[in-house]
C-alpha cells in the first residue's frame, strides 16, 4: 500500500523572519518520516503569500527554489488568514492536510502527533490545544478564551472553544469545506458542517512574535472583525429563543383568555376593572403571534443563508485507510 | 484532419493537424490567428482502414506539393486525434493505435521524400491515462497505466521515441473547453450541459476524487507558440501540461451549481474503477505555461452552451 500523504498549508503575511526556520523544521519532519519508513509522507507544503507586508515573497522564492516539495502561492491582494488557508487547502492533494502559522508559534514537531491522534480517534479534524498561555499576556489569552466560550454558548457548538489555526484535517473533508467557503468565511465553521468527529491534542505553543516584539499579527480591530466573521458564519441558537418566547406568550394568552371567560361566566362580579383583562389578553396574544412569526422567519432565513453558504445536505467520506495506519499511530512520536 | 498552409507570418511552414476535437480545433484556431494561415479540411475515415490509407496517400501528396511548390522548409504533424476515452476497451484502443501507426508512417515517408524540410511531430498524450492512480506526479514519476487507454498512450509514445522523426510529446491532464455536439465532453462540460437540461449526470468517482483540469485554449496557446517557434531543439522529455491545482468532484459540482443557480443531479457509480486521485506537481510544469482559472472558464463554457443551444432543454422536458 502506498504511504498516506500529508500536505501542509501556511498562510503568510509577515513571516520573513521565521520562514527559513519553519521550512527547516518541516524538512526535518519530512526527512524523519521517510527515514523511519513511516506509512505517511509529508509530500508538499504550500505557503500562501497573502500580499505580505515584509520580504516574505522574496524569501519564499528562494526557499521554493531550494526545496521542490515547497510551493509558494501569491494572492492578488490581502484576503485574510482564513481565505489564504482556504486557497492553500484547495491546492493540496494530500490524504491529510495540516495548517499552521508562519511564525513558529506552531512547532511542526507536533504535526505527526496530531495526525496520530486523528487516526487513533477516527477523527476528521484535530485541533492543537494550547498547554498554558500562548501570548504571555493574560489579557490577550483570557480575551480569546472568553470569546470562544461565549460563541460556543451562543451557537450551541461545543467545538468552537477548540478552534485553532493549528489543525490536522482529513484531506477530503478539508477540501470540501474549503470549496463551499464564500465571501468572508470562517473556515472552522464550514469544517463543522462536514464532520463532528473533532478532537484536540494539548501542545505547547508560544506566540514568539508577541513575546519578542510585544506586537501581535492582529490589531483590536482585526480581532473584532474576526469575531464578527465567526458570528456571521454560525447558526445562532439564541435566535430560536424568540420563537420559544412567542409560543409561550401565545399559549399563555390563550390560557388566560379561557380562564377569564370562565370566571366571567361563573362569577361576573369577581372581575371589577373593565377592559384591563381583555387588553392584556390582546397584547399577549398578538405579541406572542408576532414573536412566533418572527422566529419562523428567522429560522427560514437562517436555512436559506446556510444553503447559500454551501452547507451540504450530506457528504460521503472514506475512512477505510485509517485501519492501515492504526498500528503506527499507536506508537507515538517523540 | 486540417492542413494549415504556410501564411505570411510563417512562410515555408506547413502544419497538418490530425484530429480536430477539443484540443485540435482549439490549436487550429490559435494557429490561424497567430500566423494568418489558410485551413484546408481534409476527410480522413478513421473507422475504415482501406479508405483511411487511400486518403492518407492523398494527404501525403498534398503536403508534399505544398512544401515543394512554396519552398517549404518545415513540416509539423500534430496528433490530437483519438476518440478512445478512459473506459475504452482493447478493440477500440487497438484500432486507434493502428490509425496512429498509419499517420506515423505518413510522417516517416514525408521526412524521407523531403529531406530538406525539417519534419517534426507534436503528439498529444494523456497524463491521466499514463499516471492513473498517482498523485503529485512530477518529472521523476514513471508512467504505470492500468487500463487499455493508458497502455495505448504508452505504446504511442514508445513508437514516437523509436521513430526517426523528432517528436514533442505533450502530456495533458483532463482537458475541458467549449465542447460541441459530437465531441467527447469532459466532466466540466458534461455536468454543465446536463445541469442546464436538468438531467442526471453519472460520474465515475466519489465526491472527493481529485482531478486536474486544463483549458483547451491554454493548451492551444502554449503549443502553438512551440510549433511556430520551430521546436528547435525538440524537448528531450515529454512536456506535462496540467494546472497543478487539484479539483475534487465536489468542488466542480459546487462551481457548476453556483453558475446555474440551482442544484444539479449527480449519481455516483459505486466501485467504479476510475475513483483514484490523479494530481500533478506544479514543479513539473514547463516554463511559460499558464493555466487559467477553471471557475472563470466554466462561465465561458456555460455562456457558449447557452449561445449555441448545446445545453438547451429538449422540447417536452418536465
Amino acid at each position: 500500500m502506498h504511504p498516506a500523504t500529508l500536505s501542509v498549508v501556511v498562510p503568510v503575511y509577515q513571516g520573513a523572519q521565521h520562514l527559513p526556520d519553519l521550512v527547516a523544521a518541516l524538512g526535518r519532519v519530512r526527512a524523519r518520516l521517510e527515514a523511519e519508513g513511516a506509512p505517511v509522507r509529508l509530500t508538499e507544503v504550500f505557503f500562501v503569500d497573502d500580499d505580505s507586508i515584509d520580504e516574505s515573497a522574496a524569501v519564499l522564492a528562494g526557499l521554493q527554489a531550494a526545496h521542490p516539495w515547497l510551493t509558494a502561492i501569491h494572492l492578488s491582494r490581502n484576503f485574510g488568514q482564513h481565505p489564504a488557508t482556504i486557497a492553500g487547502i484547495l491546492h493540496c492533494s494530500g490524504d491529510w492536510i495540516a495548517s499552521l502559522d508562519e511564525d513558529l508559534q506552531h512547532d511542526p514537531q507536533h504535526l505527526v502527533p496530531l495526525l496520530q491522534q486523528a487516526i487513533r480517534e477516527a477523527a476528521d479534524v484535530v485541533y492543537a490545544k494550547p498547554l498554558g498561555p500562548v501570548h504571555e499576556s493574560w489579557v490577550r489569552d483570557m480575551g480569546s478564551a472568553g470569546f470562544k466560550s461565549l460563541m460556543s454558548r451562543l451557537t450551541g457548538d461545543p467545538h468552537v472553544r477548540d478552534f485553532n489555526s493549528f489543525r490536522m484535517m482529513r484531506g477530503g473533508i478539508a477540501r470540501a469545506a474549503a470549496a463551499v467557503c464564500a465571501h468572508d468565511p470562517y473556515f472552522d465553521v464550514a469544517l463543522s458542517w462536514f464532520t463532528d468527529r473533532i478532537g484536540t491534542l494539548p501542545v505547547h505553543m508560544t506566540d514568539r512574535r508577541y513575546a519578542e516584539q510585544k506586537r501581535s499579527g492582529y490589531t483590536l480591530g482585526s480581532l473584532g472583525r474576526h469575531a464578527g466573521r465567526m458570528l456571521a458564519s454560525s447558526r445562532l441558537t439564541y435566535l430560536r429563543l424568540g420563537s420559544a418566547i412567542g409560543v409561550l406568550a401565545l399559549a399563555g394568552s390563550i390560557l388566560m383568555s379561557l380562564t377569564v371567560v370562565g370566571i366571567k361566566l361563573l362569577n361576573p362580579a369577581a372581575i371589577e376593572a373593565r377592559g384591563w383583562v381583555s387588553l392584556v389578553i390582546l397584547i399577549s396574544f398578538f405579541g406572542g403571534l408576532i414573536s412566533l412569526l418572527a422566529g419562523i422567519l428567522v429560522e427560514l432565513t437562517s436555512n436559506l443563508v446556510a444553503r447559500a453558504r454551501g452547507k451540504p445536505t450530506f457528504f460521503v467520506v472514506d475512512r477505510s485507510r485509517d485501519a492501515g495506519l492504526l498500528d503506527w499511530a499507536r506508537k507515538g512520536w517523540s | 484532419m486540417i492542413l494549415l498552409r504556410p501564411g505570411a507570418e510563417d512562410p515555408g511552414h506547413t502544419i497538418a493537424v490530425f484530429g480536430v476535437g477539443l484540443v485540435g480545433s482549439a490549436l487550429v484556431h490559435r494557429l490561424r490567428l497567430l500566423a494568418n494561415r489558410d485551413a484546408v479540411p481534409l476527410a480522413l475515415a478513421w473507422a475504415d482502414p482501406g479508405e483511411r490509407d487511400r486518403q492518407l496517400e492523398e494527404i501525403r501528396a498534398r503536403i508534399a506539393k505544398s512544401l515543394v511548390s512554396r519552398g517549404g522548409s518545415r513540416l509539423t504533424l500534430v496528433w490530437s486525434a483519438g476518440r478512445a476515452g478512459f473506459a475504452a476497451g482493447a478493440d477500440e484502443t487497438a484500432a486507434e493505435l493502428a490509425n496512429f501507426r498509419a499517420v506515423l508512417a505518413l510522417g516517416t515517408r514525408l521526412a524521407e521524400e523531403l529531406p530538406d524540410a525539417a519534419t517534426r511531430i507534436v503528439h498529444f498524450s494523456s497524463a491521466g491515462g499514463l499516471f492513473e492512480g498517482q498523485r503529485q506526479v512530477n518529472s521523476e514519476s514513471v508512467p504505470r497505466p492500468r487500463r487499455p487507454y493508458g497502455e495505448l498512450k504508452e505504446a504511442q509514445e514508445r513508437l514516437l521515441v523509436s521513430s526517426r522523426i523528432p517528436a514533442v510529446i505533450v502530456r495533458l491532464s483532463s482537458v475541458y473547453g467549449r465542447a460541441r455536439p459530437g465531441q467527447r465532453a469532459g466532466l466540466v462540460s458534461t455536468l454543465l450541459s446536463n445541469g442546464i437540461r436538468r438531467e442526471v449526470s453519472s460520474i465515475y468517482g466519489s465526491l472527493d476524487t481529485l482531478r486536474d483540469f486544463v483549458w483547451a485554449d491554454d493548451v492551444a496557446a502554449f503549443v502553438s507558440r512551440l510549433i511556430l517557434g520551430g521546436l528547435e531543439p525538440p524537448p528531450s522529455r515529454p512536456i506535462l501540461l496540467a494546472s497543478g491545482r487539484p479539483f475534487s468532484i465536489f468542488e466542480i459540482q459546487k462551481i457548476i451549481e453556483d453558475l446555474l443557480g440551482y442544484k444539479i443531479y449527480i449519481s455516483h457509480a459505486p466501485g467504479a474503477p476510475n475513483r483514484e486521485d490523479i494530481t500533478f506537481s506544479r514543479a513539473a510544469l514547463p516554463p511559460g505555461w499558464v493555466s487559467s482559472d477553471l471557475r472563470a472558464n466554466a462561465g465561458i463554457v456555460y455562456r457558449e452552451a447557452m449561445r449555441t443551444g448545446y445545453g438547451s432543454p429538449r422540447s417536452g422536458l418536465r
